[in-house]
């Protein structure tokens, strides 16, 4: 078998090119609009006490209260896409002689609930696919807008951690988890809205879990979410523990976010 | 005159790892000053880096501090040297924001009179690189900002005014010494919107001086021989800077490349 050499060109690592967009003119000198972000209704947070800010991986332990939460309001992150030629193909493949142009505006909503008498809950889903970091980074600057005199619990993921990390501000005390460690780090939505978090001197703790795969495709092992189960269980009131470790066992299956045997090799 | 030292993410994140090495070989001298905007960077947080048994720490004066954001300022008051550390790359598209938003107020707003720009490449056109045999990995340009007639003229290619070739090239904004493996910018590069914008800023304009830009030619891989080679030159690149005796990586190089344990079960991955 012969093998050919396709791809000539080969891309340096430090282009993190999501296929976001395709923009041809990389070299103009014009400034790029910004994504819109805003929250629909405005919130008076004198009423909260603490915040829950997640990524959607973590849902399922969240899922039996979600379900009896109120939606209060709603973060629209709203942006232009540049008109992208597309070509019209006849049945023989031959390119018609028109292309049409499209201007799309794309539009993301990340409701924001009441999860009980004093807590909001914000879950931020990610997908490196369809979602541009700018609105990533736009959105988490009015969520820590939105945080400022609340106690935030986050909940976060990296693929460049071996182990459940505590993460906080003020002190980064531990609470008996280790502590992100050189050359450990964190990206996307977490790192993104922790940066916020620490610019704006919002209190916060945090826990940073190991995954694997893709912003928004992320993979989680059984005992991660086990010790995951815990932490939650033992930050929010949840009830009868075994259930509540039912539930979120049974979420986490459905959510397809557990890797590993246990969640079945094939469907 | 104060002096701002500007590493661009680019080819091997020499600049990155060459910058790591200055902060962190001269750890007693520099000092955090603040987190810069990260809007218009790929979000990242980190552990605070340090020199394994060091007594010094670049956080000192900042002991709240306990994450790494991606763009942080520190200044050495002795060499009236001020450094950026950006730990990642800006997103596509939004250079030109960081340009004008991020560093064009900074400099305006520190007074700084000199920028030193560091970039790495490990492929060049033949529209831009010297005709002779390559002399030297490192190329050094110049801009002198008070010596600039004709602003607009400096960027009409761009403009298109005087698109001719597929790639416009500039080759009057800087000077490239002798040594140099190329003759001009290209109007794909950073730096030539970084220029755009910086010259297009009355504040900006008050203030600098000059504009140095040092290009190091590389292959991706492990860089970080790369990074303390290019260190050697640091001093003929800043006016006044020493020659370090001895370089000190932070604890952030340990594993970098390829050192983390391999997966034991399915479930810790399949690569590594």
């Amino acid at each position: 078998m012969l093998f050919k050499q396709w791809n000539e060109y080969s891309e340096p690592r430090h282009y993190l090119d999501a296929p976001l967009e395709e923009n041809a003119d990389l070299d103009s000198l014009q400034l790029t609009p910004l994504p819109e972000v805003v929250l629909e209704k405005p919130i008076n947070t004198s009423g909260f006490k603490r915040a829950f800010i997640i990524t959607s991986i973590f849902r399922s332990l969240f899922e039996e209260r979600l379900a009896c939460a109120e939606h209060i309001s709603t973060f629209v992150v709203a942006w232009q896409t540049k008109g992208r030629e597309q070509h019209l193909y006849r049945e023989d493949y031959q390119a018609q002689e028109d292309s049409k142009s499209t201007d799309e505006t794309k539009r993301l909503e990340f409701p924001v609930h009441k999860l009980d008498d004093g807590t909001l809950f914000i879950c931020v889903r990610e997908d490196f696919l369809h979602v541009p970091p700018i609105s990533i980074n736009l959105l988490s600057r009015e969520i820590a807008k939105l945080c400022r005199g609340l106690e935030v619990l986050l909940f976060g993921s990296s693929d460049r951690v071996e182990r459940v990390k505590y993460v906080g501000f003020p002190g980064n005390v531990g609470k008996g988890l280790p502590l992100l460690t050189p050359p450990e780090l964190v990206a996307n939505f977490t790192a993104s809205v922790m940066t916020q978090l620490l610019s704006s001197k919002v209190c916060f703790n945090g826990y940073v879990a190991p995954s694997e795969g893709p912003s928004g495709y992320e993979k989680l092992s059984m005992e991660t979410m086990d010790l995951l189960i815990d932490l939650c269980w033992s930050e929010v009131n949840f009830g009868n523990r075994e259930d509540y470790v039912k539930s979120c066992h049974r979420n986490w299956r459905l959510n397809g976010t557990v890797m590993g045997a246990q969640s079945g090799l094939y469907l | 005159m104060k002096t701002l030292l500007l590493p661009l993410v680019s080819t091997g994140n020499v600049p990155q790892l060459m910058t790591d090495l200055v902060l962190h070989s001269l750890d007693s001298e520099f000092e955090f000053v603040r987190e810069l905007d990260s809007l218009y960077v790929y979000p990242f947080t980190g552990p605070i880096d340090y020199v394994e048994g060091s007594g010094s720490n670049l956080y000192r004066t900042n002991p709240e501090k306990t994450f790494t954001t991606p763009v942080e300022l520190f200044f050495n008051p002795k060499l009236e040297l001020y450094v950026i550390q950006q730990r990642s790359p800006i997103l596509p598209h939004y250079e030109n924001q960081f340009c004008k938003n991020v560093i064009a107020p900074l400099i305006g707003e520190l007074n700084i009179g000199s920028l030193v720009v560091t970039d790495a490449t490990d492929s060049f056109g033949e529209h831009i690189s010297v005709a002779s045999a390559r002399r030297s990995p490192y190329s050094f340009g110049m801009c002198q900002v008070s010596q600039i007639d004709d602003l607009s003229g400096e960027f009409q290619q761009k403009l298109q005014l005087r698109d001719v070739t597929t790639t416009p090239v500039n080759e009057t904004l800087f000077q490239f010494s002798s040594q140099s493996f190329q003759s001009g910018i290209s109007t794909e590069q950073f730096i030539f919107k970084l220029c755009y914008h910086l010259l297009h800023t009355q504040k900006v304009l008050e203030t600098l001086k000059e504009i140095r830009y040092f290009n190091i030619y590389v292959q991706e891989g492990d860089n970080s021989e790369d990074a303390v080679a290019a260190c050697e030159q640091v001093p003929q690149v800043i006016t006044g800077f020493p020659r370090i005796a001895t370089l000190r990586t932070p604890v952030s190089w340990n594993g970098v490349y390829g050192a983390r344990d391999a997966p034991s079960t399915f479930e810790e991955g399949l690569y590594i």
